[in-house]
This record gives structure tokens, sequence and C-alpha cells, in this order.
């Protein structure tokens, strides 16, 4: 299976799961609810409420997200370059990032059954999970990206394939307006 | 200090116009082409691009825009801020190769690669119309806002106490087009690298200061949102899953079709910059993204925990904060960067609507753009702010949703319509002309459908995220349905590499 084959099912499977939510009966505080006393603030009201009718969609339409991005990352590496190591360098990413967003959505839910949680590094942890640790998961593929220029995103190679065929484009044009 | 803080203030937006000004004549020496115009001759080095491509990512918005909406809905919007996926898809899957077609073929905007990718002239039509649309949108909010920030800041003086909208868009509108007009792309990504910097130190700055308002720091202000509404310090915040995830994929998947930023990939000098371009606009846009998280979110608390007044408009989150709570000079400073976001963001519309109009429709319609194109360039560049000016003016005094309209087609509808187009495109040779085509005109169909009809999606859920990811899966499944295209050799040869 080709990655773009991959990421046409897990498009699609995203496209299922909304399309589920969207048809589901949505509760009067699904998109949060003014503020009964303070102008332009809203409230979440009852999280759990809300959650209901949609079970772990939400949960779900990320996984598929977060696992789609390191076939996206890989499709941008060509094709001749696409060795184990980028896989399993792009893999590190993609499964950090979905240990991370695990983390975080099953420690939201233990809130909402539980009404308790901890505060991290001035954080509920949630969304500690959140801020700290999915910014950092994703920067995995910044430090793959950085490390691995040379290697396999744009090695010396390539740009001196780039560099010759510059000079070929240049002696056409060059020649094309020589002709007039 | 304190007592000469709206003085400082003052000053400070004072020193960043005439900086403006500066920079457009000296912007102008350097621009001799249409090239230079529209892409700075491709001749820029990796910091400045780097710090125009994270401050073309969040302008004004990131100031005003962005505080406020987690003033009013929590961590909700702080999704569309997860943007190490953005840069990172941006840069693995556009930034060299979009440079090397730039090279290649001599082009000067998006719609160029576009036509060079897919050898369709409608595609690149099709493109520069959705390029124009979004850019008369932003461009109307920019000035508008541009236009309030500065009533709001002299107002407070006694000299201008009463001085009128009118006058402040004209002022700052005629600064805005003298330095686009003189100096073009170049002057645009100076002042992001000063709007950048500034974004950086007062990023950092104003963390501190956020931090230092409840006695107990960050974790005192998660509790009193958690005692008063606790969705709203959990990750989704009160807009919930759906909206915030929904922005995720928006935000995140969204910034590879943004025409102002992935223009500004073509504009290095060098392709191999870009290794070291992509974490120096990772890590200016984390420091400076603390100042969209820490002022909306003490804010809240503030107002919610009985320590403030409530606020008049979500909107003067970060204004309200910097007045009561920062140091005069970082104030100042915050606010000439502010003056500085919205003027670099729209000179960079301003610059690729200007391209649309003189370069890529004539091109689309009959096979070449307009003779002297420098000189329309900038013609196109006057008119289209004056345009822009007059819809922003329009709106307010009248009421109209024209702007609101056109604003709200901005980020969404590139996202829909080119992000497809432009990442499966430059990476997969299966991408066909009429997949291009199907996907951007059924995007900007329902995107002006949600818009003009008003239809509110369930869950908070934002339109122009349905139109992405239906204009993502139309995309692939009409390219693999397809028989593969011919590409054009020069392209099919970048591709490889």
């Amino acid at each position: 299976m080709k990655p773009i084959h991959v990421i046409f099912v897990l498009l699609v499977s995203m496209g299922a799961i909304i399309s589920f939510v969207l048809i589901s009966d949505p509760t009067p505080n699904a998109a949060g609810l003014d503020h009964p006393t303070i102008a332009h603030i809203d409230i979440g009201g009852d999280g759990a409420e809300r959650l209901a009718p949609i079970g772990r969609a939400p949960y779900w339409f990320m996984v598929a997200l977060f696992s789609m991005v390191p076939f996206l990352l890989y499709l941008g590496i060509s094709r001749h370059r696409r060795t184990n190591l980028v896989r399993a360098a792009l893999s590190v990413g993609g499964l950090a990032s979905l240990y991370v967003w695990h983390n975080m959505y099953t420690s939201y839910e233990t809130y909402l059954a539980t009404g308790e949680t901890t505060i991290f590094l001035g954080f509920p942890e949630p969304t500690a999970w959140f801020v700290y640790g999915l910014w950092c998961s994703l920067v995995t593929y910044t430090a793959t990206y950085f490390l691995g220029f040379d290697t396999f995103i744009f090695p010396k190679e390539d740009e001196k394939a780039f560099t010759e065929l510059m000079a070929e484009i240049n002696a056409t044009r060059k020649a094309e307006a020589e002709a007039g | 200090m304190e007592e000469f803080r709206q003085e400082i203030i003052l000053t400070c937006v004072a020193a960043y116009m005439g900086l403006c000004i500066w920079v457009g004549i000296w912007a102008m020496r350097r621009t001799k082409s249409a090239g230079d115009f529209f892409v700075a001759g491709r001749g820029l080095g990796p910091v400045v691009i780097s710090l125009a491509v994270f401050s073309s990512t969040l302008s004004g918005f990131g100031f005003v825009g962005g505080p406020g909406l987690v003033y009013a809905t929590g961590m909700s919007s702080v999704w569309m801020t997860v943007s190490t996926l953005g840069y990172a898809l941006g840069f693995y899957l556009v930034a060299i190769r979009i440079r090397m077609v730039a090279e290649a073929r001599d082009t000067v905007s998006l719609p160029d690669v576009i036509a060079a990718r897919y050898d369709s002239e409608a595609a690149r039509l099709l493109t520069a119309i959705t390029i124009l649309l979004g850019v008369l949108g932003y461009m109307a909010t920019q000035i508008l806002a541009m236009g309030l920030v500065l009533q709001s800041v002299l107002s407070a003086s006694e000299m201008f106490a009463n001085i009128s909208l009118f006058t402040c868009v004209v002022f700052s509108s005629a600064i805005l087009i003298f330095y686009c007009v003189t100096g073009g792309i170049i002057a645009s990504v100076y002042t992001d690298l000063v709007q950048g910097g500034i974004m950086i130190v007062a990023g950092a700055l104003v963390v501190i200061t956020a931090i230092d308002v409840f006695p107990g720091g960050m974790a005192e202000v998660s509790e009193t949102l958690l005692k008063t509404d606790s969705e709203s310090i959990m990750p989704f915040g009160t807009l919930g899953t759906m909206a915030s995830i929904a922005w995720c994929f928006m935000f995140g998947l969204g910034l590879a079709g943004q025409p102002h930023v992935v223009t500004k990939m073509m504009m290095n000098k060098s392709i191999r910059d870009n290794k070291v371009i992509l974490p120096i606009t990772v890590i200016g846009y984390a420091i400076a993204a603390m100042l969209w998280i820490s002022v909306g979110v003490v804010m809240r608390a503030l107002v919610l925990g009985d320590v403030a007044p409530p606020l008049s408009s979500a909107d003067e989150a970060a204004p309200v904060f910097l007045s009561t709570y920062a140091h005069p000079l970082l104030a100042g400073i915050v606010f000439a960067g502010l003056f500085a976001a919205i003027m670099s963001t729209a000179d960079g519309f301003l610059n690729i609507g200007a391209a649309a109009i003189i370069h890529d429709i004539p091109r689309a319609i009959r096979g070449r753009s307009l003779d002297r194109e420098l000189w329309w360039a900038r013609v196109a560049t006057i008119v289209l702010s004056v345009i822009a000016a007059c819809f922003a003016l329009y709106s307010y005094y009248y009421g109209s949703k024209l702007v609101a309209i056109l604003g709200t087609f901005g980020w969404g509808t590139f996202a829909a319509a080119l992000v497809p187009v432009v990442m499966f495109g430059l990476n997969w040779k299966g991408a066909t002309k009429a997949a291009a085509i199907t996907s951007i005109t059924f995007s900007l169909i329902i995107n002006f459908s949600f818009q003009v009809f008003e239809i509110t999606v369930p869950y908070g859920i934002s339109p122009g995220f349905i139109a992405m990811l239906a204009s993502m899966i139309l995309f692939v499944g009409i390219s693999l349905l397809d028989k593969r295209p011919q590409i054009a050799k020069d392209i099919d040869r970048i591709m490889d590499l």
C-alpha cells in the first residue's frame, strides 16, 4: 500500500467520524453557553454531558490525524531516500504525538468522571499534557528535519542534480533568446 | 514612569510609523523589477525568512484576537497555535520544491507554481481568484483593526481626544500605501523581521508579567478557573472537543495552503537555508504564542475571580492587560509590535493580491502578464488598498456584513482551496489537473454557501474545516480515479529530488 492510499483511507475515516458527529443530537452546551452574568465570556458547562452524544469520536478523529501526519511527511521525502531510518524517525514523532494525545484525552475523561485533577507546572493535568506534551511531541518532526536535512531531506547529491537542471534550463533560455 | 504611560505608548507607535516610512524608502532602492517587488528577487537570508514566515502566521490576530478568544472561550483557541505541526508539513512538503519550481520557472506567485505543476491556466485563474477574494477580506479587516487601534491610542491623549475613525483609517492607510508601493515585499519582510523580534521579546516578557499577576502564579490562575468553569481551563475550552480539534486540523494542516506564507518560502537565497529556517520559525512562534495564551487566561481569571471588572469586548483583553499590568515601556513596544504585525500582514496580502491582478489573471486569460509589471504592481497596490479601506469604513459605519463575510473567508478558504493542490500536488505525481480544478471550485462553493446562507455547524465546528476535509478527500479521490497525468519534464525532475 502506497502512502497516498493510507492517507486517503485515513481522510475518509475522518470524514466518516465527522459525518457521525454532524448527525448526532448536540446538547445545548455542545459549543458552550453565554456566561449568565458577564458579557463576552462563554462557559463550557457540564463536559461529560456534552460529550455523551458523540462518545469517543473526537479521540478517534485525532488518532486518525496523528497517524496520518507521518505518512504526509513521508510523502515529502523523495522516493529513493525513503529508508528505514526515515521510517523510524517519522514513526517516533507519530507514536510520541499519539502517546501524548492518549494521555491527554484519558486524563480529561478521568477528570470528567471524578471531578479531580492535579496541577502540573501551572495547568490541570490534561491541559499540561496539551500545552507542554503535544507541542514537544510535534517538535520531534522539526528535530528530524534539522538532523536529517543533509541525509534525506536535501542532500548534496540533490543539490547537485538541481544545479545541473538549472544549467540546462538556463542554456535553453539563452539559446532561445539568441534565436530571437 | 507610570505617569508618562500614554506618552510612551504614543512615542513607540510614532517611532514605528517613522520606521515604516524609512523602510519603504530603503526598500524602494532595492526594488528594481517585478521579481524584486513580489518575491524579493529570491535573495533573502534564513533569519529574515524565518521571522517573516512566523510573523505572517500570527499577524495582528496574535496580539489582539488570540488573547481575546482565550478570554472568551478558554483553551479552545489555543488549538489554533499547534503550528509545530503546520510548519513541519509546510517545510517537508512545500518549502524546498516550491523554491525549486520558483527558480526553474522564474515564478513570482503561488498561481504561477500551480500553473506550472498542473500545466493548467484554469487552475492558475481559480487560484488567483481565491487569493483575490481572500485578500480583499483580510485587507479590509486589517485596515479596520489598524484604524481602531490607532484611534484608541490617540484618543487617550488630550490633543487627539476626539479623533474620528475615518481620520485614523485615512492616516494609517496612507502610511501603509506609501511603504507598500515603494518597498513591495522587501518592505513587508523587513517589517516582519521587526514584528517577529518584538513578538519574541514581548512574548517572553509578557508571560513573566502575566505569571506575576496572581501571587500563586499560573497554578492560582488555573485553580480560579477550575472553580468558576472548569471546562474553560481544560484542554478543549468552553467550545468543546469538536470545535478545538477542527481548529487543530484547519490551522495545523492549513498552513501549507496560505499564499502569504508559502510565497515567502520562494524568497530565500539558498535552498539549504531551509535546514535552519524551520527550527528558528518554530522556536520564534512558540515564544510569541505564549503571549496569546497567558494574557487571555490571566484576564479571564481576573474577571471571573472578581479581581478586575468585565471587559466591554473580548478583543480588549490584551490592550487592557498591557495598560494595567505591563510596564509602560513594554506596553509601548507591544503596541508598536501590533502595528508592525498589522502593517506587515497587510503588505504581504497587498503583494499577493497585486500579483493576482496584474500577473496571474492576465496570464490565465490572455497568456501573458501586463507590460511594465512593476509600475502596474504599484498601481494595483494603491487600488486594492483604497478598495479595502472603503470596504472597511462602509462596513463600520453602515453595519454591512460584507467585511465580516470576506474576513472569515480568509484562512479556512485558503486552506480548503489550496492545501490539497499545493501539498499533494508538489509531492505526488498522481495529482491531476481535474482534481485541482474540482477541489478549488468545490471548496469555494462550500465556504461561500456557509457564509452567505449563515449556516451554523453543530458543536462549534468551523465551516472552513468541513470544506477543507471534503476538499482533501475529493482531491485525492479524483486523482486516484483519474488517468496518471503527464508532467512537464523540469517539474518531473524536481519532484524526483
